[in-house]
């Protein structure tokens, strides 16, 4: 049974969790890999590429834009790129912030390329006007709706050029590192500053990694807020290999804290945990580590703790979704940015908070959790807001609940991990269609 | 009844095509089976597909929001809800028989309904596969309407052979719907499917959706996997455009934009361009105006010989351009063509022999018809009357002739254009030939 094929899923409360899990690959890495495989002539490969919904839709983007794609065994990729991107495209990064504006990146050298996405009340509501500002700035002329820069957009980049341009990173880092893609195809030097904060800081570290073995020369200032790429050959083709998610493992940890349980998760290698581990321990979860695999056992009282959202953005909500069983009060800070997200994960997420009767306060760039040790009665129906972090999120309180919870739209949380319910089945938890 | 005039000084301008049915169709049905939200562009309404859209919105299917040229859906998945009441199919065998095979799906009986004319078609024969998979089906028909029962099994999935002689509609229909199915399905053709072209289609459309369909010779195994959300761009009507390469094709001389020109990626499209550049048209595309420039070009070679199998729908329409072609032009390999609303080619041959165009069907082995040939190029008298048969396609492919005959030329039955190009005569206006209603 695939449960994303359905539009309710009952959890039920789970005495104990129990098993081994190998969570799915980062679809951070693997979409920043397969787009520049994407940009680079001649043939390159990608291990353990993610399923995620997201990443499947940057391989159809790329496909799209000329790309031969080739499974080549399980999980592995290969990638046949094309130095010119297509023009006249339509491409639906499907519901990923990030697929979005790294491809209007990589595609702002190209003629009529439009992007459009069916998820109009989600992705096609989330405004993209430091992108298109930055990208006019650069000679390519876009069209996008409403001042906020939001879909559907057309960019012709025939007058397409380098030179210098500012980039605001207090809502998404996820632009820059558009932008960086764009430098790598440019023939002039493209300097970029961020021209106030970073928040997803960790991503752009990402982008940097994969761009550095695509071969592009795309140097970053010390403090991060200043960018230099330089011509050079363009794309290369590379060997890429994607860690586990950050953002799944780190709800799987959540989850196995949360209730009695002996869980091992098996990584790929672990990508930066952003202080998940430390945070979990503070909590009173009982972690082990022995290189790639972490054990963690759960179902003890639990401590409230205060986190700093912007070391792991993903984390947060399955984080604030253990703490509501805490003793105490926590205070997950400096997330303005996770606002931004599939859903504004911090009032829409409180909304759902509410429904199961779980106290909590925002600030504009902090939620406020006020822990129920004795977990909720739960029996309600909760909703996904597109959001896969909610849906994680939500099993949780679920799990942890009295009578457990339906979850409304659960297929969501396929943008990143596909498997989630299958997963959690496995380890000994009920899931009922 | 429309009058064609000759068009002696060659047509040019702008044109514009409708958008393909076959598109329409597949994507309204993806839409429904797919549980995250779709958007159909540049949605393509025949009656038909009106019927099919009011049909999946019984079973779940929701819209979010319709532009006119933007229909953003949110389909259901797995969770198809049961029909409150009969579902209609009208006179559609291929709604029929998509929708049968969602009923198949679902543990609930679905009643599928059509109107008389479905009575005489071979509908109700082609059902096997609901059992197959672990359902069961009643015909509780009458001498009125159609009416059958279609009810799926506990588990559908298992193996199933689909009769795909005649056609691939039942074929392409298992093929959508066996990714939701609850076992793998494995569909064994009873021989190479006509019109393949379409069934590539169907499963080049689930793969891009992430559809698991594995093909293997004439068998085709789909495990269950899950549609993801996608942007169906609905292509150009190939077949429509046809009957505008035609009218260049005809007249002495010429060249025309066809804007707003989309192409599909099935392979019939791809052979009938091939096709086009054989007769010595030259066709070029602006992805990014998305504007189709056709005109003369490298003139054919003594003969041109083309295999009709992969492109039943454009069989008359080349019948149309074969006489103006200065060249010997054979079309075979084409004999399911006849099994449509006439017989087509047989009708298409003798009406352009009444105008006067130099053309004679061929036949195979078992003196079967299946084609045509022309000893060269021919200019035709025209001055007459041609019958359309009942037949659209027969329509429009007479009037793309009447525009390189010598005198105006009647053309009957444009009251069935509504089934495929109603603006035809329009368009021949936009391009300089002059067209007139004929008492």
């Amino acid at each position: 049974m695939h449960s994303i094929q359905y539009k309710q899923l009952h959890v039920r409360p789970a005495a104990s969790l129990k098993g081994t899990l190998v969570p799915p690959a980062s679809k951070s890495y693997s979409a920043r890999a397969v787009l520049a495989a994407s940009l680079a002539p001649g043939t390159s490969t990608i291990e353990n590429v993610a399923d995620s919904h997201n990443v499947k839709a940057m391989i159809e983007c790329c496909r799209a834009l000329g790309a031969v794609m080739t499974p080549d065994g399980p999980g592995r990729l290969r990638v046949a790129g094309v130095a010119r991107p297509r023009d006249g495209v339509i491409l639906s990064p499907g519901n990923s912030g990030i697929v979005l504006r790294l491809l209007m990146g990589a595609a702002a050298r190209s003629r009529g390329v439009t992007f459009a996405s069916p998820y109009t009340e989600s992705l096609g509501r989330r405004g993209n006007s430091e992108m298109v500002e930055a990208l006019r700035a650069l000679g390519v002329v876009v069209t996008a709706e409403g001042a906020d820069g939001r879909l559907p957009i057309t960019l012709d980049g025939a007058g397409a050029h380098g030179g210098e341009v500012g980039i605001s990173g207090r809502r998404s880092s996820q632009f820059l590192s558009g932008l960086l893609y764009l430098g790598g195809l440019l023939d002039e030097p493209l300097a970029v500053h961020v021209t106030d904060e970073l928040k997803a800081w960790p991503m752009v570290r990402t982008t940097l990694a994969v761009l550095a073995r695509a071969g592009v020369a795309a140097e970053a200032g010390a403090d991060l807020l200043t960018y230099l790429v330089r011509p050079g050959g363009g794309f290369q083709p590379a060997a890429y290999a994607c860690g586990s998610d950050p953002a799944s493992v780190a709800a799987l940890l959540a989850i196995a804290t949360a209730v009695e349980s002996d869980v091992e998760i098996r990584s790929h290698g672990l990508e930066e945990l952003g202080g998940v581990l430390d945070h979990l321990r503070a909590v009173g979860a009982r972690i082990d580590e022995d290189g790639t695999t972490l054990r963690v056992r759960g179902g003890g009282p639990l401590r409230a703790r205060d986190f700093d959202g912007s070391q792991a953005p993903d984390a947060v909500l399955p984080l604030a979704a253990l703490a509501a069983h805490a003793e105490g009060t926590s205070r997950f800070t400096n997330i303005e940015h996770i606002r931004y997200k599939e859903c504004d994960r911090i009032s829409d997420f409180r909304r759902e908070l509410t429904r199961v009767g779980i106290d909590s306060g925002e600030t504009r760039d902090e939620l406020i959790v006020h822990g129920s040790p004795g977990g909720v009665p739960g029996g309600v129906t909760v909703t996904s807001h597109y959001d896969h972090a909610v849906v994680m999120a939500m099993s949780l309180v679920a799990l942890r609940s009295r009578r457990g919870l339906t979850i409304g739209d659960p297929q969501y949380v396929a943008q990143t991990y596909p498997a989630f319910f299958e997963d959690l089945r496995r380890l000994g938890a009920t899931v009922a269609a | 009844m429309i009058r064609v005039s000759p068009a002696a000084r060659g047509v040019s301008g702008t044109a514009r095509v409708p958008r393909s049915k076959p598109h329409m169709q597949r994507a309204i049905l993806l839409s429904l089976l797919t549980n995250a939200p779709s958007i159909i562009q540049n949605p393509a309404w025949s009656s038909e597909a009106r019927h099919l859209f009011e049909a999946a919105r019984q079973w779940g299917l929701e819209v979010a929001r319709d532009d006119g040229d933007r229909l953003v859906l949110t389909g259901a998945g797995r969770s198809l809800r049961a029909p409150r009441g009969p579902v209609a199919t009208e006179g559609s065998a291929f709604n029929f028989r998509t929708l049968a095979a969602v009923a198949a799906l679902l543990p609930e009986e679905t009643l599928l309904e059509g109107n008389a004319s479905m009575l005489k078609r071979p509908v109700r024969e082609h059902l096997r596969f609901v059992s197959d998979l672990g359902g069961a089906v009643r015909d509780l028909s009458d001498g009125r309407r159609l009416r059958v029962g279609v009810r799926g099994g506990p588990a559908p999935g298992g193996r199933t052979v689909v009769d795909t002689r005649h056609s691939s509609q039942v074929l392409s229909s298992v093929l959508m719907v066996a990714p939701l199915a609850a076992r793998p399905v494995r569909i064994d053709c009873s021989g190479p499917p006509v019109g393949p072209g379409y069934v590539d289609l169907t499963v080049r459309m689930m793969r891009e959706q992430g559809a698991a369909v594995r093909e293997q010779g004439l068998s085709y195994l789909v495990e269950p996997s899950v549609y993801q959300s996608r942007i169906h761009l609905v292509a150009s009507d190939f077949t429509a455009l046809s009957y505008v390469a035609g009218v260049v094709a005809a007249a002495p001389e010429g060249e025309l934009d066809v804007v707003d020109y989309q192409p599909s990626t099935l392979s019939s499209e791809r052979d009938f361009w091939a096709a086009l550049r054989a007769l010595g048209l030259r066709l070029e595309h602006d992805p990014v105006t998305r504007v189709l420039r056709i005109g003369r070009g490298v003139p054919p070679g003594p003969v041109v010989e083309i295999d009709g199998r992969n492109i039943p729908t454009v069989v008359p329409t080349l019948a149309a351009i074969a006489p103006f072609v200065p060249a010997r032009v054979s079309v075979r390999n084409a004999a399911h063509v006849n099994n449509h609303k006439c017989r087509r080619i047989e009708v298409m041959v003798r009406e352009l022999r009444a105008m006067g165009c130099h053309i004679e069907v061929t036949t195979d082995r078992d003196g079967q018809v299946d084609g045509f040939r022309t000893p060269g190029p021919s200019r035709p008298a025209g001055g007459v009357t041609v019958s359309s048969h009942g037949d659209h396609r027969i329509c429009l492919s007479l009037a793309t002739a009447a525009v390189g005959a010598r005198r105006p030329t009647v053309v009957e039955g444009v009251q069935h254009l509504h089934a495929s190009f109603p603006d035809f005569p329009h368009v021949l206006a936009g391009l300089g030939v002059h067209v007139a209603p004929a008492a």
